[in-house]
């Protein structure tokens, strides 16, 4: 099939084990839930396509184990993420602390300009709640970043919550590219991208990859 | 007026055109050009009927060396539609494949389905399949049947692909009961026997060892159940006899030395373990098994040493690393251990028990491990009720643990409760714990554990690429050249590969033949599984995400017999030894000479030929696995 969108943005979702990254994943990529997921070993994507303000844009998105130990492993995959989901569970307080840590691990190995969201999910279970809501706002107000509570249980916030992701990282997309005309390199990597999705070279091997140095003796 | 939800799957072999039916559906586009699915999810809001519907529509990735029935589709889909291209006999095959894994997956229940042939805009020029032949295997699913062209949308207002999609959307409101059959129904009629073949009564698995559920996963009940199967072909036939007469010889050779100890029979265990069907039945599995821990075949050379320490060294030594406080609970939880080997509940009274429980409550790795083992449904075998599976759920939290607390130094990895919950499975929780303690005595499961991951087995995995170097050379390039790591097979190794495949039996197959084998034997079998997929890896698009995803996801029909005797081979030719020894150094020295071109320049490995000459038993290798799966 002919390349069926116009941006190609990769996201990450990150958090502690447990908090329900892949439900999250699963029900805005499949629109499903289930009882029976499995813990993540290791890391690995779905896609979905959605429509923009009149663009297609393809969205890659990584799920990754939370366990600590995986952590390392993991972070070699940051780079290439241009947004980044970072999950905590309302109904548990470590979760929740540990979002500070994640943002860390951010700065430490994703790129600069990587647009970032703190999400809150399984608020279908409030009698179990331990983090307020206008906690988990005020985490986001001090890092500057959007904020949503969710349920991937009862389909609530997904949607919207990668929506509004998308939707932030094409309004920077957008605006570096005009401000790149002319000037040159700024936003080099988005440019890229679009450029090349434009041409419709959708295999084209300078796109920004992951990188991953575990072959590397 | 309230929008009513519904999902539906597209599914078929690659390149019959799925994408394109989407696309054209949801959009109104063709376009010639191909780019391979991984998967994705369309959204149409329709009206039909005069109900206003939003249709999320799954194109699923067609190539066959991905699952042809992945998880995705199993779940909240509402109907299916099957597509095969009418210039492709092959694709036709394809979806009597997917069709029986739907129907194995749904059981009884009919569903609704749709029987697509697409291209018909080439039926002059290279048509394979007849309509007739279309309308039969739809009869005989009872399915409705169409023939379209995605690229030429105009045909008769019958052959749309609209109609496609408006015939699935009537299935499944027919199949809820919202919608009645119209008269002039385009459906395939059933019960017509002079034109459709007779319906062969869904085959019900019955197992001839009444009483233990376990025997349900044998692989000769499994082969036995296929009888109809067995019968018209006869290498299957051949295959089943054989497994018939290893499971008596095992059943034989057990009955005869049971009583002077299976222990001095060490060779001959082993021997029935990694040969073809592995033990065949759990209740030898049962038996043998814990034999086989007892006397794990450990590493001959030194570099394994920092990973069978004996006991005080790793204390002394992983203990540094630990907090002060954990180090002193696990110590004292240790000492616990010590003074009370294996508790059996029977004899320790329910006070005692529930102390026990509480005891190991409170190590800092129960949290972690609890809700992994809540996270663990879809590992039990569907025949399992569900009350059983919750005693095995509670019971298998304590069993890991109380091996954790054996050492202060262990750190749990998510996967570890995988290969325990698999040996609980099999033996129940006295043995399990066992067999747990033994294999964490020594080998990769203590080195897993001990150290970092990156460490141990991230190390092991770097050995595949050393392995396929040899066996695989323009292979192990492609790999390479993306950065692609080992993070694909991570799971692998960590959970003897209990985590990625589909099917019990096919797990504890692996287990037969770890249980007998040198610990690396699992990173011959990652590379064996990477040569078998070999064509769907060098088919997808060369970039990492691909390659990862495509390897990442096991297919359901892997050939675990053949990929455990590939793996064997290898490691004939590539002893553990030379893999790690003079093999690594040789691939470290080539890699970076030769530092790996931009993907697409050659596609002639540039030492290929020197290693050719370095090996030509691995070149040997490489042909005879090429050939193999090519055939």
């Amino acid at each position: 099939m002919a390349r069926t969108y116009d941006y190609l943005f990769k996201l990450l979702l990150i958090g502690d084990s447990g908090v329900g990254k892949t439900c999250v994943l699963f029900r805005f990529s499949d629109d499903s839930f289930n009882n029976s997921f499995i813990s993540t070993i290791g890391i690995d994507f779905k896609i979905r396509t959605i429509d923009l303000d009149g663009k297609k844009i393809k969205l890659q998105i990584w799920d990754t184990a939370g366990q600590e130990r995986f952590r390392t492993i993991t972070t070699a995959y940051y780079r290439g993420a241009m947004g980044i989901m970072l999950v905590y569970d309302i109904t548990n307080e470590k979760s929740f602390e540990n979002i500070k840590n994640w943002i860390r691990n951010i700065e430490e190995h994703a790129s600069q300009d990587v647009e970032r969201m703190i999400i809150g999910n399984k608020c279908d279970m409030e009698d179990r709640r331990v983090v307020s809501r206008d906690r988990g706002q005020q985490l986001s107000i001090e890092y500057g970043t959007k904020f949503m509570e969710t349920s991937a249980k009862l389909n609530h916030n997904i949607e919207e919550a990668f929506y509004t992701l998308a939707r932030d990282i094409k309004g920077k997309m957008e605006r570096g590219q005009g401000q790149t005309v002319g000037v040159g390199g700024t936003t080099g990597r988005y440019q890229q991208d679009s450029t090349i999705a434009a041409q419709g070279n959708n295999l084209c091997k300078n796109r920004h990859t992951f990188h991953c140095d575990f072959i590397a003796f | 007026m309230s929008v009513i939800r519904r999902k539906i799957a597209l599914m078929g072999c690659y390149c019959v055109g799925k994408s394109s039916i989407t696309e054209r559906f949801v959009s109104g586009n063709f376009s010639n050009d191909y780019e391979t699915t991984i998967e994705d999810l369309q959204t149409k809001s329709y009206k039909y009927d005069g109900k206003d519907f939003l249709l999320r529509i799954m194109d699923t990735a067609g190539h066959q060396q991905y699952s042809l029935f992945p998880r995705s589709c199993a779940f909240d889909v509402d109907g299916y539609i099957l597509v095969y291209s009418i210039d492709d006999r092959h694709s036709f095959e394809i979806v009597q494949i997917i069709y029986d894994k739907i129907r194995d997956h749904m059981g009884d229940v009919k569903f609704p389905v749709v029987l697509v042939g697409n291209k018909i805009d080439l039926q002059s020029e290279s048509r394979a399949v007849t309509k007739e032949e279309g309308l039969q295997l739809a009869r005989s699913w009872e399915a409705v049947f169409l023939e379209v062209s995605a690229k030429d949308n105009i045909g008769k207002s019958k052959n749309t692909v609209k109609h496609v999609f408006e015939k699935a959307l009537q299935e499944i409101e027919m199949s809820r009961g919202n919608v009645q059959r119209r008269s002039n129904e385009l459906r395939v009629q059933t019960g017509m026997p002079s034109i459709s073949a007779p319906n062969s009564p869904r085959r019900k698995r019955s197992y001839p060892v009444a009483g233990k559920w376990v025997n349900s996963c044998n692989d000769v009940n499994q082969d036995v159940d296929g009888g109809d199967e067995v019968c018209e072909n006869p290498i299957k036939a051949a295959q089943w006899r054989a497994l018939s007469e290893k499971r008596n010889n095992i059943n034989q050779f057990l009955e005869l030395h049971r009583e002077e100890g299976l222990h001095f029979y060490l060779d001959e265990l082993r021997h029935f373990a990694t040969t073809r069907g592995g033990l065949i039945d759990d209740d030898f599995r049962a038996e043998i098994w814990p034999i086989l821990a007892e006397r794990m075949v450990t590493c001959e050379d030194e570099d394994c040493t920092d990973a069978t320490p004996s006991c005080t060294v790793s204390r002394s030594t992983s203990g540094s690393d630990l907090q002060t406080s954990d180090f002193e609970s696990a110590m004292s939880e240790m000492t616990n251990e010590e003074t009370t080997p294996i508790a059996d509940p029977e004899e320790s009274g329910v006070d005692a028990e529930n102390e026990r429980l509480e005891k190991l409550q409170e190590h800092k790795e129960w949290r972690q491990v609890d809700m992994d083992v809540q996270r663990t449904l879809a590992r039990f075998p569907p025949n399992i009720s569900e009350q059983h599976r919750t005693t095995l759920q509670e019971d298998l939290t304590p069993l890991i643990v109380q091996i954790l607390s054996t050492n202060p130094g262990f750190n749990y990895y998510q996967g570890f409760h995988d290969v325990l919950l698999t040996f609980l499975l099999v033996l129940g929780k006295e043995k399990a714990l066992k067999v747990g303690l033994d294999i964490t005595r020594s080998g990769s499961f203590r080195a897993y554990l001990l150290k970092s991951l990156e460490d141990s087995v991230l190390k092991e995995l770097n050995l595949v690429y050393v392995i396929l170097s040899r066996a695989d050379p323009e292979l192990e390039e492609v790999m390479r050249s993306v950065n692609l790591g080992g993070l694909f097979a991570l799971s692998w190794p960590l959970t003897w590969f209990s985590h990625s495949l589909h099917n019990y039996h096919q797990i504890v197959r692996c287990f037969d033949v770890f249980l007998a084998s040198h610990p690396l034997f699992p990173i011959y079998v990652t590379a064996a599984v990477v040569m078998y997929r070999r064509a769907a890896v060098l088919s997808v698009e060369q970039e990492m995400p691909f390659i990862h995803h495509c390897l990442n996801t096991m297919p359901h029909e892997i050939p675990v017999d053949e990929i455990i005797a590939d793996a064997t081979y290898l490691m004939k030719l590539m002893p553990p030894v030379l893999l790690k020894g003079r093999y690594l150094e040789e691939y470290q020295r080539n890699v970076s000479s030769s530092p790996v071109k931009t993907r697409g320049v050659s596609k002639l490995p540039r030492y290929a030929l020197q290693l050719a000459v370095m090996g030509a038993a691995g070149a040997a290798a490489g042909y005879f696995l090429l050939t193999r799966y090519q055939i």
